[in-house]
């Protein structure tokens, strides 16, 4: 009765192929679509905000060059991890990241809270030439990333895209996204218009006027992890 | 001469052989490609200063283009060649739609290896794992996976064979769950249609989740499910002897696509993940193992009354070790997939030694096994060239493949207790550059493990090369070659 | 149909008139095929960046050889069937 059943399936392509479609449609629908409905899959914390331009141009390097493949971004709710790294890793965190860039495997450290811990010098030097501070570093040299002038004719569109999916940039925002990545390139210029915008942003040492992609790729290491005050939170705020 | 074709009597099926020639040359040419990028990369890591400071020649730049050698490129033109192969064959009908569409499928299909490559190493890429490719990349693949399902659908549709052979439900199961997984992965927005670069739909842990719901499943249905279908049809052609068990077959097809889609979240246990969507990708996983060994026994037991066979005929050893190999690699991924047990493996060594015993042990062999046995049949010789090189080809990339993931266990298990270990005062015993360290042996063992593999595929080539062109393997009698028979010794 | 005396089939006459052996599902692929490469030529016109460039004039150049050898076999085709019914015809009347 039961081979029966399956000589149906097997004599009809359209009825094999439905019922395809159909199993293993159901298991990617049980698990991402709660993602998006259950509210508290994010949490709700203060201090995340969208990258800033030169942020953004940083970050995109970071994907287009592949860190993500040594270095992971999450550090996981384990002793060891979190005493190493720092406070594990929120949703939220990367509420904004696309893509996200958690990785899965770590041939470098987790780059989580790496933001603030480091000075921006020891990361130019670092980017240049990591065995001269790391020995046993088995990262290549990024030293052609100072020698690239950052090209940022396309920043509006960066912005407007993801404005589109949902990551709150204003139209102030946009209008200023060129102005905003000169001037955090660039450590003499006032930051204050800027860090009005986006708290927390750290400024990076370019040459005024021409950053580098080393420039911006700074910028965003420097921002990682340092913008939720974890001071602030209790373990009910962090369920999900 | 043409009123003499008229006048023939029964019609003989002409099977589209020529697509599959290029799909099975070009699958060759894409494995010694992808094992020498990885042998490139292995280096890189055992010695940096292989990056030589170039933007096109670093580590991050190319290991993408070995992922994508690898699964699709010498994966996904096996996949072509076998698919092609077997479907025709099981259905006893030629290839549906005009052989134009079947060359540009072919051709198509290197053009959208080639470009993505290019992509990656010019420093475009959507950095998702095997999913790297930006949006005009993908969009073309679409279109060339749209024309794979047709043509193959469209086949089964005008089959002279009123049931459809299992490997082809392996096979139909594949392309579509591959164009679900693709389309909703790559769900993006280009920031202009003259720019290659696109922000993706989802973020953070949305994107983490569908991200591993399409990479786990790239692995379960490219890698898994589609090379299963190879197997049901080479394994029982090779030994002469049907399929084991019918019912088995039709339980373990279906557990196995519906299970499979369910364990995308084991790889990110301890993330930011919600722990409901941990535990549900764990269970599954673990319940996997069963459907995974239910194909592991039935193409084992296929050689039950023919396991002499396995003396004689080097080409099936390929395809029945990569069965034993599909059973340990679909016994570790469970455990594996256990969370104490990967909160020890994750992020370590052991995930890439993991993979390479499926790539490698499963994936490769049962490949070879596959070309092994159709490069004669395709070119009408009567046997391959050299018996006794497969042999060597087989030993020398078992052992590599024993280096190589032995390497990796040890590297990897090393790695976790390292990072996890307290010193006698309460501190972390290890700074995380001295796991870095430790593990620079088992590197340059890896290095060797597929060095040794490399060879191997070296050896295919060149023994296929000879069977296709050497006076000693033309076909004597008109009788069809059976792949087994000795010649050129 | 006849000529000079000998009964000629169908099929000369189509050999006789046309040097290219195409199937209608050969003239879709080539014009599918066209279109992409048009695709590819705006593509590069347009391109914001090197890639987009670097893709759209390697999918032009992709197209037209695809179609430059599918009219190839178009004509390969058309030799070999007439040179097959002049020697069907040659056995005929020899």
């Amino acid at each position: 009765m039961f081979k029966l059943n399956h000589e149906i399936i097997e004599k009809n392509v359209l009825v094999l192929l439905v019922l395809t479609v159909i199993v293993i449609a159901i298991g990617g629908i049980v698990e991402i679509v709660p993602l998006f409905t259950i509210e508290t899959t994010v949490e709700h914390v203060k201090g995340i905000r969208p990258y800033s331009p030169l942020e953004m141009a940083g970050r995109n390097i970071y994907v287009r060059e592949g860190c993500y493949l040594c270095h992971s971004q999450q550090i996981r709710t384990l002793k060891d991890e979190v005493e190493r790294y720092g406070h594990f890793s929120l949703a939220a965190e990367s509420m904004y990241d696309r893509p996200f860039q958690w990785g899965s495997k770590r041939i470098g450290p987790d780059l989580s809270r790496v933001g603030g811990k480091y000075s921006s010098d020891w990361h130019y030097g670092h980017l240049r030439h990591p065995q001269a501070l790391v020995p046993e570093s088995l990262m290549p040299r990024y030293a052609f990333l100072e020698q690239t002038r950052l090209d940022y004719s396309l920043i509006e569109k960066h912005l407007a895209a993801q404005r589109v999916l949902g990551v709150p940039y204003s139209d102030e925002d946009l209008a200023n996204a060129r102005q905003d990545l000169l001037t955090q390139a660039n450590a003499q210029a006032d930051q204050g218009l800027l860090v009005s915008r986006y708290p927390k942003a750290v400024a990076v040492p370019g040459q005024p006027g021409f950053p580098s992609e080393m420039d911006a790729l700074v910028a965003y290491l420097q921002v990682l992890g340092t913008m939720v005050d974890f001071a602030d939170l209790g373990v009910e705020k962090l369920q999900q | 001469m043409a009123d003499a074709v008229l006048a023939s009597a029964p019609p003989v099926i002409s099977y589209n052989e020529e697509v599959i020639k290029k799909f099975t040359i070009a699958a060759m040419f894409w494995a010694i490609v992808a094992f020498s990028v990885g042998v490139y990369i292995a280096t890189e890591l055992c010695w940096p200063d292989f990056n030589f400071g170039l933007s096109f020649l670093n580590f991050g730049r190319l290991r993408p283009v070995h992922t994508s050698a690898a699964i699709f490129a010498f994966g996904g033109n096996a996949l072509f060649a076998t698919s092609f192969y077997v479907v025709q064959r099981t259905c006893r009908a030629r290839l549906a739609g005009p052989d134009s569409l079947h060359d540009f499928l072919f051709w198509g299909y290197q053009f959208f290896i080639v470009m993505a490559a290019l992509s990656y190493v010019l420093g475009f890429s959507r950095s998702q794992e095997y999913s790297e490719p930006e949006w005009h990349i993908t969009v073309f693949l679409v279109i060339i996976w749209v024309l794979y399902a047709g043509v193959f659908i469209g086949t089964l549709m005008k089959r002279a064979e009123p049931h459809i052979y299992v490997a082809n439900w392996f096979y139909l199961a594949f392309i579509l769950t591959v164009a679900v997984l693709v389309l909703v992965n790559n769900a993006s927005v280009p920031i202009s249609p003259f720019a290659a670069k696109s922000y993706v739909v989802y973020s953070g842990v949305q994107n983490a989740m569908v991200q591993w719901w399409y990479g786990h499943n790239a692995v379960g249905f490219f890698l898994t499910a589609a090379f299963l279908g190879m197997m049901y049809y080479f394994i029982p052609k090779q030994a002469g002897r049907p399929v084991y068990s019918y019912r088995l077959s039709v339980v373990h097809f279906w557990s196995l696509i519906f299970l499979y889609m369910w364990a995308g979240p084991h790889h990110l246990h301890y993330t930011s993940l919600p722990d409901w969507t941990q535990t549900l990708g764990m269970v599954f996983s673990i319940m996997l193992w069963m459907p995974s060994w239910g194909g592991m026994i039935n193409g084992l037991m296929t050689l039950s009354g023919a396991w002499d066979k396995l003396r004689t005929d080097p080409a099936l050893r390929f395809s029945v070790t990569a069965v034993g190999f599909y059973g340990m690699s679909t016994f570790e991924g469970p455990v594996m997939a256990i969370r104490e047990v990967n909160s020890l493996s994750h992020y370590t060594d052991w995930t890439i030694g993991h993979v390479h015993s499926g790539a490698l042990g499963w994936v490769a062999f049962v490949s070879f096994g596959a070309i092994y046995y159709m490069v004669p049949a395709l070119w009408k010789r009567s046997g391959l060239y050299s018996t006794r090189l497969v042999a060597w080809h087989y030993w020398i990339a078992t052992l590599g493949i024993v280096f190589y993931i032995s390497a990796m266990w040890v590297a990897g298990i090393m790695q976790g207790l390292m990072w996890r270990a307290y010193d006698q005062f309460g501190f972390l015993q290890y700074s995380f550059a001295e796991s870095v360290s430790a593990v620079h042996p088992y590197y340059v063992i890896r290095l060797c493990g597929g060095l040794l593999f490399l060879t191997g595929g070296l050896i295919m080539c060149y023994n296929l090369i000879r069977t296709v062109r050497s006076p000693s393997t033309q076909a004597g009698t008109a009788g069809l070659p059976a792949g087994l028979a000795v010649a050129g010794e | 149909m006849k000529t000079g005396g000998t009964l000629v089939s169908p099929s000369e006459v189509i050999a006789r008139v046309s040097d290219i052996v195409v199937s209608p599902g050969d003239i879709v692929v080539g014009v599918f095929v066209a279109a992409l490469g048009m695709v590819g030529l705006v593509m590069a016109a347009g391109a914001l960046d090197q890639e987009i460039y670097i893709f759209g004039l390697s999918l032009f150049a992709f197209t037209a050889a695809f179609n430059w050898g599918l009219v190839l076999k178009g004509f390969r085709r058309g030799e070999a069937l007439q040179a097959e019914l002049l020697r069907a015809r040659a056995g005929r009347d020899g």
